[in-house]
């Protein structure tokens, strides 16, 4: 399988579970929303992506350092 | 029988090993749990050895259903670390490893905080032995750090505790409210054995610096002993509930950025416990049974997470992503265990995660805490993202950068992780039989249709999310910049100027004619200088001193 196939049918996949979700709304909504269907889709895509690209925005801009802490391990803290 | 402490059998075995060797100590690394699983098993609810001295109530042993539920998932998990470690050569590491095994489950039995603390220290010996059993000069300086960290961390426990005797306060180990300094201590000891954030790095920094087996015991037993203890004394603190959420947002976005394999699962242990601490936070019935839970289930699933790294490191000599690939058709066993831990792990339906960690997840809700929900919610993407995704991608998968399988995987080493993949889908496909152990009246059912939908949802989600920026995860060789560069760089480099500014007061001095005078600045570089080193009885010192210091000062104001 091609890696844009596979890109397709994770997102088929997806958007055949937030359909799906329809039929089972959740069962003990607390908060609004506990109303959204697709929440945890949207949850699982975008803050991959947010966390992905911010860490390492952060490790280029800050927290990854090219230093040698210990002889024995370069590169390895 | 029913009349032995279950940490017994740990002691016994030990000794026993001091005395007939390495290969003694291999088979009583297996009967040693096994004998503990009994006894946890026939102790009654309401059980107590206590043992009068100096004047204290040692309450060794309290029997309840918090106990039996930690002390269980010790005794039984020492028993599979036990068998993955069969191969492993030496006396050190074995005495250490059932010295750690037999810490922890006293821990989880002790019912005053004295006990506990006697307990708590025993645990933090055999994790440095273990640690240096490492053999590398890396191994040396990550448990001497290990040593600062757990000797400060202990004098703060301690005091706290002598500060709760000192105001005629109970040390029954029991519920403690945060007025004055004394239970704040206390509860700094144990977050600092929790690993919460900044008290965290000793774990990714030691962890992957023990051998392959060692790292597989040390990543059971501290944490969740710390969590334990937590559960004890600061059920229902709300500080508890930020603290573990953030926690576990903490070691996803460092996972992000780490190369090494077993460093990577180390600052997952940190997001896992997360959960664990938010639980204890929470305070609810619920929750409380799911940290208890989640605690049981991370026993087991990082445990084998943490034995596929090792197989991986025992295997090619190799840890790190930017030096791993393509192992899939070489080690394909180990691939197998690696993806039922990381299924178990990221809460996939039918493995362990998924049973646990929604426990805490609703109990967050059901409590109106919806901003933690939201929090945990990340969390549980980027440890799918991780574990799930990213490790087993650059390990198994992904580019060939043409690792070799030098030496086979141990049978041994294989059959460990059978038991622990057993345990991770035995309680996923049947939850009633780890629910059947926890503390409290609850009633939760976790498959239920809207539940498992969500939870797909959650991950296809976060598989496209990694597959489109797959090409951005992969490792690269450099260090990641944590609390600890403060004192592993900056402290040495300053501790280097004023030790060369005090030779140069003494060198002035004595040519003054002051020789006397100038003695005084050199014995303080001296002192310094053997600090800056990593002198370890120096240091352990300087930082049980100044630990010390403070607890007093805070205690008497």
């Amino acid at each position: 399988m091609t890696a844009r196939r596979v890109t397709w049918v994770l997102a088929a996949v997806l958007l055949l579970l937030v359909v799906v979700e329809i039929a089972f709304p959740h069962h003990a909504p607390v908060f609004v929303w506990h109303h959204l269907t697709g929440l945890h889709a949207i949850i699982g895509f975008v803050s991959c992506v947010v966390v992905v690209l911010l860490s390492k925005a952060v490790g280029k801009w800050f927290l990854q350092r090219h230093e040698v802490w210990d002889p024995e391990e370069r590169g390895d803290g | 029988m029913a009349e032995l402490h279950p940490s017994l059998p740990f002691l016994l075995a030990g000794l026993l090993t001091l005395l007939f060797g390495g290969r003694v100590g291999r088979v009583l690394g297996l009967v040693a749990p096994v004998v503990a699983v009994v006894l946890v098993a026939l102790l009654p609810d309401g059980a107590r050895f206590t043992m009068e001295l100096h004047g204290h109530t040692w309450v060794l042993l309290r029997m309840d259903a918090l106990s039996r539920v930690f002390s269980l998932a010790f005794a039984l998990y020492a028993g599979v670390a036990g068998l993955y470690s069969w191969t492993e050569e030496g006396k050190g590491s074995r005495l250490a490893s059932l010295a750690l095994a037999g810490g922890g489950v006293g821990v989880t039995l002790a019912g005053d905080l004295l006990s506990m603390f006697l307990f708590w220290e025993w645990l933090s010996i055999g994790s440095v032995f273990l640690i240096f059993a490492g053999g590398r000069s890396v191994s040396r300086a990550a448990g001497m750090r290990y040593v600062l960290f757990h000797v400060a961390g202990g004098m703060c426990l301690l005091a706290g505790i002598l500060g709760l005797a000192a105001t005629g306060h109970s040390l029954a180990l029991d519920r403690l409210t945060l007025e004055g300094a004394a239970p704040w201590l206390v509860l700094v000891g144990m977050a600092a054995n929790a690993a919460i954030p900044p008290l965290h790095t000793w774990l990714p920094d030691a962890y992957p610096r023990a051998t392959p087996a060692g790292t597989v015991f040390l990543s059971a037993f501290t944490t969740k002993a710390a969590v334990y203890a937590l559960a004890r004394t600061f059920p229902g603190t709300d500080l508890l509930v930020w603290a573990g959420a953030a926690m576990a947002l903490y070691g996803v976005v460092f996972a992000v950025l780490e190369n090494d394999i077993r460093r990577l699962l180390g600052y997952h242990i940190i997001s896992q416990v997360g959960y664990m601490v938010c639980g204890v936070g929470l305070g609810s019935e619920l929750a409380i049974a799911g940290a208890s839970a989640h605690s049981f289930s991370h026993i087991f699933y990082k445990g084998l997470l943490m034995m596929s790294a090792g197989a991986v490191v025992h295997a090619t000599g190799m840890n790190k992503l930017t030096e791993l690939g393509g192992l899939g058709r070489k080690l394909p066993v180990v691939l197998v265990f690696a993806m039922i831990g990381g299924f178990s792990i990221s809460g996939v339906p039918l493995f362990n995660g998924f049973v646990s960690k929604s426990m805490v997840v609703s109990a967050a809700s059901v409590s109106g805490q919806g901003a933690i929900e939201l929090m945990l919610l990340v969390a549980s993407m980027g440890t799918f993202l991780h574990t799930g995704l990213k490790l087993p991608w650059f390990t198994f998968f992904g580019p060939e950068k043409g690792p070799e399988v030098r030496r086979p995987v141990p049978r041994t080493m294989v059959a460990a992780m059978g038991l622990a993949a057993l345990v991770c889908m035995g309680t996923g496909v049947a939850p009633g039989l780890l629910y059947a152990l926890l503390p409290g009246s609850f009633e939760y059912h976790p498959y239920t249709g809207d539940h498992v939908v969500q939870a797909l949802q959650l991950l296809v989600g976060t598989a496209l999310g990694f597959w489109i920026l797959r090409g951005k995860l992969g490792g690269e060789a450099t260090v990641t910049l944590d609390v600890d560069r403060t004192w592993r760089v900056l402290i040495p480099a300053g501790l280097g100027t004023v030790t060369a500014w005090l030779q140069d007061v003494s060198d002035d001095a004595r040519k003054a004619g002051a020789a006397v005078l100038g003695a005084v600045p050199q014995v303080g570089g001296v002192v310094l200088e053997a600090g800056r080193r990593g002198n370890l009885s120096v240091t352990v010192g300087l930082v049980g001193l100044a630990a010390a210091t403070l607890a007093l000062a805070l205690l008497r104001q």
